[in-house]
């Protein structure tokens, strides 16, 4: 096993991790069922790596169109399924991600279609993923303990309550949306100039899927646990070399075990914070308390 | 001041409130009472923005604000609690009163992600301010807590908490007495007292606990079928004859007297004989989660009794019945024929006690025919079934005129009588109704409750559950009475009705309230 | 005449979305979430006739029947397992849809790892593939789906109207706890509903398995029969089955004028949009809803 085999594992992990952080925040603490992020994420690498290859934008353009327009799209989508009740906002933003990837397969002299947009550059590096996963965890950790954290747990526990508490319910809810939708667009964009060829394929609802199942698996609450979860599925099956047809079944066998013996996932509620970190750096029993601040 | 002029909601044909007018003036209590389903939730669903009046106005401080969204309405001053408690169970006691100030605090979507000095100090200011309230209502110290590790009257107080997190001018609390045992009870009426008195609000009570109501609100609306039937002070109400009809029932017909005489004479069992005890159930204890509704409730049906258990709201008595068919789980025993019923509603059914549901509960989108061959779902054979068919329809022709009709275009009395004749279907040994009157007009009422007694004299035995307590002692061997969980009273005949432990269980009124005697119904 | 050979194309095709479609709307009508499952009973039965007739030479007609046994037996055992938990410890919708896309996730997955993703053909169960009426050019086997699929919902009509336990699906679908007062135990009910529902997918798969070739992708093909509920109003059986004939001739003659790329984009889109301004569908139009006719 090479340094350099292990670092593109952890790459992957990484640009992996950005986006499950998107799904975490929208169905982990908002309850909002998407299976929207592949969408954004196919948003994210195409508007990106055209600009760049078509148009030659330099990179950071590039990116930054990719997430302005995710951010439209997502207003768009946010305007018209946000007021749906919960199994018709999966349905309508799955036939969102559905629509994307065949308007991708479609118009395929833009986008090179179904046999995929080829020659990317490699401008994302090792460094520059890391720090955007690590940056991105931050600005997770402080949504959650900010009153946008707060209100979303809320919203998803009994939004009639919530709404009575003061919490405009659908601004609120835009805006996970509109975050979730960055964080995929820039997650698909450091892809696409990491694997350098993308394809409508690779943005199929099975990877909404197992954005899912991992946010499921590491708890709905925990963002400790999300990200520990994320880590552990992108990882594990590199390391045991397991073959990777079944990375999926094992992935989906787990969910299902979650859903019917823990249905908490694997965390629950429980987030590491630092007051725990010095604690048990002193040696001192420490209790494990629910979510504080 | 809050007010609520002529506010009416209508869903769909249904009326649920009609031209409600009410003020509520600063710094006083109010009360909002009638019986279950009189649309009392709906008002207050309307004045906090939840449902839109189809027509009147609700105005707050001379301002129109009917129509508005809730959570506008709670940042303008009017804030509410539950009457199933909505906490928000994925976060701490703390969180959950730190929410609701959340409109309040000053900083961006942008500040909040960066985590800026401000949000810092923000976030530590809301958690003082929090923990003050938590203070004054006396859970300071379960505030890592998770809310349903926390009793019942506790929860309620957060809930309490986390209202006045927003600050309100007026506070309206849906049923807060529900499910607390009495010495909850004196305490939440001491919490409201202090809350009047030290917070400048004004608050207004939904709540079917009578005694609390009469001792501490200024004035008391009475609701029923969506329509103000009085108003006034306590004292007023309470000896208001509308009042005590709402609640009580009406006697509907005099004729019935005297066919129930004859017929009760014919079954009169001058004791409990235990060689003709039916169905027993001894010290039942049911609980919704943490709510403790059934309190070690023992009671017996013998042979072909007609046997009634009456209460206000929120007894119980819809719980015990459900219990006896074996749809909630519980702690005690249940005996039929001396042999333990099997703890799975299907199998209950199967040994033949049948329940006919509250609100009747008829598949609407099946045929009458086709809900009356539902009730005959066990018959054995297809000649068997026709045979019960015939029976059924020959006791209700209205049903055999109507049985292709959709169940759920029937009238409320059709709908009723279809559930009956589904339950009958089966030929139970024992029918358990419940609320059998609800919603129907006397009329109906009567032919229903003559229809039970000539269920009865077909050899069926007969639990009946009512809040019509008039007509459902007029037809019963024995009357249980319940109150918050227990039994308090049984007894034969129509003087329990005149008994003051009746109406001190249904309206609340003492022994020693001297304004009403005179009265004797 | 090639309008006229498209849309029986597309009647066809339409037949089998519409079985698709029916089973997937009865057990919307019954538990009220949408099971995603469904395609896999689909699948696993399609794999299970290749099966059966390569290895036994069974005739058409009997590997039909083996099918819709199959898939009756496989649904019935799906339910046990990854539903009737969650149903019993009374959890929300949101843990069914999960549960139900991991489990037909895991499925295709543990097929693709097993198998390969090759494609299997069935062998040829006629000796002429057509037949020609005039200019017309009809494949045998669009024939036959039609007219297997007639029957089977003309099975399914009797057993709703006609039997007691049919009955008490109708009588579930309104309230699910009321049947047990009558002691027809709800338990029951469920199981004979997913069973219906599993014979209808066994048959729609061995049908797809002929027309499409087998392989672990095809269940997908139940995001049509759920388009098609979408369309005809989630629930309503008769809404799902012209929902679904629209749907098959939509398809067939957008792929035929317009491009088979633009084809997803057409269904995807008019799902979005029913979800979005008609969620009650066609059958809303008629003021119908829950297993009415």
């Amino acid at each position: 096993m090479s340094v350099t085999f292990i670092i593109n594992v952890l790459v992957f992990a990484a640009i992996d991790l950005i986006s499950v952080l998107g799904v975490f925040a929208l169905i982990g603490l908002t309850g909002l069922f998407s299976f929207g992020q592949v969408g954004f994420m196919a948003i994210g690498a195409y508007i990106s790596a055209l600009s760049v290859t078509r148009y030659n934008l330099p990179f950071f353009v590039g990116v930054l169109m990719a997430v302005a327009l995710s951010v439209l799209v997502g207003l768009l989508i946010g305007f018209l399924t946000l007021k749906l009740r919960t199994d018709y906002f999966a349905l309508a933003t799955f036939g969102f991600a559905e629509i994307v990837k065949a308007m991708l397969n479609h118009f395929d002299s833009f986008t090179g279609g179904a046999m995929g947009l080829y020659g990317i550059p490699v401008l994302t590096s090792a460094p520059l993923v890391f720090g955007v996963a690590v940056g991105a965890v931050i600005l997770m950790r402080n949504f959650k303990n900010s009153k946008f954290g707060r209100d979303c747990i809320a919203i998803r526990t009994d939004e009639l309550a919530a709404s009575v508490m003061g919490i405009d319910v659908f601004w609120r809810k835009m805006t996970v949306f509109l975050l979730s939708a960055v964080l995929g667009a820039v997650s698909g964009a450091l892809y696409a100039f990491y694997v350098t060829y993308i394809e409508p394929d690779m943005f199929n609802w099975g990877r909404s899927v197992e954005l899912i199942i991992v946010v499921f698996f590491g708890g709905l609450n925990s963002l400790t646990g999300c990200v520990i979860s994320s880590l552990i599925l992108s990882i594990l099956p590199e390391v045991l070399r397991f073959a990777s047809e079944w990375r999926t079944v094992l992935y989906t066998l787990i969910v299902i075990v979650t859903i019917l013996f823990r249905p908490s996932g694997l965390f629950g509620s429980w987030e590491l914070s630092l007051q725990q970190i010095k604690f048990f750096r002193r040696g001192e029993n420490f209790a494990r308390s629910d979510q504080h601040k | 001041m809050l007010e609520a002029i002529n506010i009416s909601k209508r869903f769909g044909g249904l009326v649920a409130v009609d031209r409600f007018t009410m003020q509520v003036p600063d710094n006083s209590i109010v009360g909002i009472i009638g019986p279950n389903g009189a649309g009392k939730t709906t008002i207050f669903n309307m004045l906090t923005g939840v449902y839109r009046p189809s027509e009147g106005e609700i105005r707050f401080n001379g301002r129109v604000i009917s129509g508005f969204p809730p959570h506008q309405i709670t940042r303008l001053g009017i804030a509410r609690t539950f009457q199933n408690i909505r906490l928000f169970q994925g976060m701490n006691v703390l969180n959950n009163v730190r929410v609701a100030c959340g409109f309040r605090q000053q900083y961006s979507f942008f500040d909040a992600l960066v985590h800026l000095p401000k949000v810092w100090a923000s976030e530590r200011q809301i958690v003082a301010d929090a923990e003050k309230y938590l203070d004054f209502v006396g859970l300071l110290p379960y505030k890592l807590k998770n809310p349903d590790s926390l009793p019942y009257g506790l929860q309620r107080k957060l809930e309490i908490a986390r209202a006045l997190m927003t600050n309100p001018s007026v506070l309206l609390l849906d049923e807060p007495a529900a499910g607390l045992n009495p010495s909850e009870v004196v305490e939440l009426m001491n919490l409201i007292h202090k809350l009047r008195k030290m917070m400048n609000l004004s608050i207004v009570l939904i709540e079917h606990h009578m005694e609390m109501v009469m001792s501490i609100c200024n004035y008391v609306w009475v609701i029923n079928f969506g329509k103000t039937i009085a108003y006034g002070t306590p004292s007023e109400v309470q000896c208001n004859p509308e009042v005590l009809r709402a609640y009580m029932g009406e006697e509907c017909n005099t004729e019935m007297e005297d066919k129930k005489i004859s017929t009760k004479s014919s079954v009169y069992l001058p004791e409990k004989n235990p060689s003709m005890t039916f169905l027993e159930a001894k010290s039942l204890n049911v609980s919704y989660g943490k709510i403790h509704v059934l309190r070690d409730v023992s009671i017996h049906l013998d042979k072909n009794e007609i046997v009634s258990i009456i209460g206000a709201n929120g007894a119980g008595k819809s719980t015990l019945i459900n219990t006896l068919s074996g749809a909630l789980p519980y702690r005690g025993t249940i005996l039929f024929n001396g042999k333990s019923l099997p703890r799975r509603a299907s199998k209950v059914a199967a040994l033949g006690i049948i329940q006919v549901p509250e609100g009747r509960r008829v598949f609407p989108g099946l045929t009458v025919e086709e809900n009356l061959i539902m009730g005959g779902f066990l018959t054995h054979n297809e000649r068997e079934l026709k045979a019960s068919l015939n029976r059924v329809y020959g006791l209700f022709p209205r049903l055999h005129e109507r049985r292709y009709q959709l169940a759920g275009t029937l009238s409320g009395g059709e709908q009723q009588m279809l559930a009956i004749g589904r339950a009958l279907m089966s030929n139970p040994k024992v029918l358990l109704l419940d609320e059998p009157s609800l919603g129907l007009a006397p009329i109906m009422i009567n032919e229903i409750f003559e229809l039970i007694l000539t269920v009865r004299s077909e050899g069926t035995t007969i639990l009946l559950v009512e809040q019509n307590a008039h007509e459902a002692m007029r037809i019963s061997d024995r009357t249980y009475v319940m109150q918050t969980g227990e039994i308090i009273a049984e007894g034969r005949g129509i003087d329990l009705l005149n008994d003051p432990v009746i109406r001190q269980a249904y309206l609340g009124i003492k022994e020693n309230d001297f304004a009403c005697i005179g009265e004797n119904k | 005449m090639l309008l006229l050979q498209q849309l029986i194309n597309g009647l066809s095709l339409g037949s089998v979305y519409a079985l698709i479609s029916v089973g997937f709307a009865l057990i919307f009508s019954v538990l009220k979430f949408s099971n995603f499952a469904h395609g896999s009973v689909i699948m696993l039965s399609a794999y299970f006739g290749l099966w059966i007739s390569n290895r036994f030479a069974t005739s058409l007609w009997l590997t039909l029947l083996l099918c819709a046994l199959a898939g009756g037996i496989v649904a019935v055992i799906i339910e046990k397992i990854g539903f009737r938990p969650i149903r019993l410890r009374g959890g929300s919708t949101i843990y069914f849809f999960v549960s139900s896309i991991s489990i037909s996730l895991f499925f295709e997955s543990f097929m693709t790892a097993l198998l390969g993703g090759q494609f299997y053909m069935y062998r040829n169960f006629f000796k002429e593939t057509t037949i020609s009426l005039g200019k017309l050019i009809i494949p045998w086997t669009s024939v036959l789906t039609l007219i297997v699929s007639s029957g089977a919902l003309i099975f399914l009509l009797y057993v709703l109207y006609r039997t007691r336990i049919g009955i008490a699906i109708r009588a579930a679908s309104t309230d699910l706890f009321t049947p047990n007062l009558m002691g027809a135990d709800v338990d029951l009910i469920v199981s004979v509903t997913f069973f219906l529902s599993g014979v209808l997918a066994g048959i729609s798969g061995l049908f797809l398995g002929i027309n499409l070739t087998v392989y672990p992708q095809i269940g997908g093909l139940v995001i049509k029969g759920f388009v098609a509920t979408v369309i005809g109003g989630l629930g309503s059986l008769s809404g799902a089955v012209f929902g679904a004939l629209l749907l098959g001739m939509g398809e067939t003659l957008i792929t035929a004028y317009l491009g088979g790329s633009v084809t997803p984009i057409f269904s995807f889109s008019i799902m979005f949009i029913f979800l979005l301004l008609k969620p009650e569908g066609i059958a809303g139009l008629f003021g119908r809803s829950k297993l009415s006719l």
